[in-house]
């Protein structure tokens, strides 16, 4: 696999199964990742890149922040209705919060000490206290909310709803709904620049980008990635962001200014969310596929000389290989010859 | 249908799936993900989309636009 220069590999960390929301926290050198099919946070050595320890959660643990002034770790366990709340010192889970169905999102509002989390089946926010951890308020939102994100600035909480194609638009004082921008298909994940005024908006179903102004509360324009964009972080030097492509394998790193995608960094299979060590300038990926967090720096001063082009997937043009695989009902094994001068689509998923 | 990369029981968690979101037609198990990892993909969801002499097509497409693009190729007389 063709790594773009500029951006050396440290590997991949063997976590739990399928990790999904990940954070680190540069001064204490740790990251923490959601593994939502082990139901445990792992806790791992930025440097060391080793796991230190697996802390169990709720069930299907997928969104995932970390509030810096309690040293506390607060993960969405979809499958158990619950938020819970790790003690980063003792590495204990400290409390479960119910909330409601499937909370698979969350964000943080740290100057406000609030966490907030997104109840994908429900359609509302459940906000959190992060000092006393009760529920100060539900925000009503729309379908499959999920992904949140803080302004400080202008002081709101926006929330994309994935089954609508919009973000509900949440006053960070009074957590009142005050407005909501329309995006595209399936918004998955939102990282928010407050002080430029912008957040970036990853559109998972049409694998684009929208570049949302929040001053004029609109999407100014749209980046096309690769396939299924599903995590984005925001670089550190203010010039570009990381989308992490579930269907690749690949992180795209785009140019902000340009909307102009600067290279393709391979990473594990079926990547989801991700994060940046600013102190290193270091990115780490959740890997839901192979269950680990792959680790790359990014050393690219600026624009390269070559941009990654179209690549044509090397199975194209060529027979498909055959397949002999169990039919998952019956238990009868299937070929590729039943299908046999038919033309079809070979579809693969996962229940993730 | 092809599932992949399942951690725990891949067959459970395929059925579940199906049922949640009403699949129907064949869906069949890559338990081991032996097949999908011989193929090279390296992510999910993925289309392979092979036409009546049993040639890939496309790789990849997974927005509704391409993949009716692709099949309209694959039924020009010329495709």
């Amino acid at each position: 696999m063709e790594v773009p220069e500029g951006f050396p590999s440290l590997g991949a960390v063997p976590v739990g199964f399928g990790p999904e929301g990940i954070a680190v926290d540069p001064d204490a050198r740790r990251g923490y990742v959601a593994c939502a099919r082990s139901n445990t946070v792992a806790v791992f050595d930025l440097d060391r890149r080793e796991v230190i320890a697996q802390v169990p959660v709720g069930k299907e643990p997928i969104g995932l922040v970390h509030d810096r002034r309690s040293g506390r770790v607060f993960t969405t366990d979809a499958r158990s209705d619950v938020a819970s709340v790790v003690d980063t010192r003792t590495l204990r889970t400290i409390k479960q919060i119910p909330v409601r169905e499937y909370p698979a999102g969350a964000g943080l509002y740290e100057e406000r000490r609030k966490v907030y989390v997104g109840n994908t089946a429900d359609g509302t926010v459940s906000v959190i206290h992060a000092d006393t951890l009760e529920v100060i308020a539900t925000v009503p939102a729309k379908l499959a909310a999920g992904s949140l994100g803080a302004d400080p600035v202008r002081d709101r909480v926006y929330c994309v709803n994935f089954g609508d194609g919009s973000i509900t638009v949440i006053d960070g004082a009074t957590d009142r709904s005050v407005g909501e921008i329309k995006v595209d298909h399936a918004p998955c994940k939102i990282a928010i620049d407050a002080p430029r005024g912008l957040a970036y908006v990853a559109n998972s179903l049409v694998s684009t980008v929208a570049v949302v102004d929040l001053e004029r509360q609109r999407v100014a324009r749209t980046v096309p990635v690769e396939r299924a964009p599903v995590g984005m972080a925001l670089g550190p030097g203010g010039d570009r962001i990381y989308a992490a492509n579930r269907g690749t394998g690949k992180v795209s790193v785009i140019d902000r200014e340009s909307g102009q995608e600067w290279a393709r960094v391979p990473v594990g299979k079926a990547p989801g969310d991700l994060t940046v060590d600013p102190t290193t300038n270091t990115v780490y990926v959740s890997d839901a596929g192979t269950s680990t967090v792959s680790v790359f720096q990014d050393r690219l001063p600026g624009r390269p000389e070559t941009l990654p082009g179209d690549t044509r997937h090397p199975l194209v043009g060529q027979p498909l290989p055959e397949f002999r695989l169990p039919d998952m009902v019956d238990g009868r094994e299937r070929t590729s010859a039943e299908w046999r001068g038919k033309s079809y689509i070979l579809n693969f998923f996962a229940s993730w | 249908m092809v599932n992949v990369w399942e951690h725990l029981d891949a067959r459970q968690e395929a059925l579940h799936f199906c049922e949640v979101h009403k699949i129907q037609g064949p869906v069949l198990l890559d338990a081991t993900s032996e097949y999908i990892n011989r193929l090279g993909l390296r992510g999910v969801p993925n289309n392979i989309v092979v036409d009546k002499h049993g040639i890939v097509q496309a790789v990849g497409t997974t927005t509704p636009d391409e993949i009716r693009a692709t099949l309209t190729k694959l039924l020009l007389p010329f495709g």
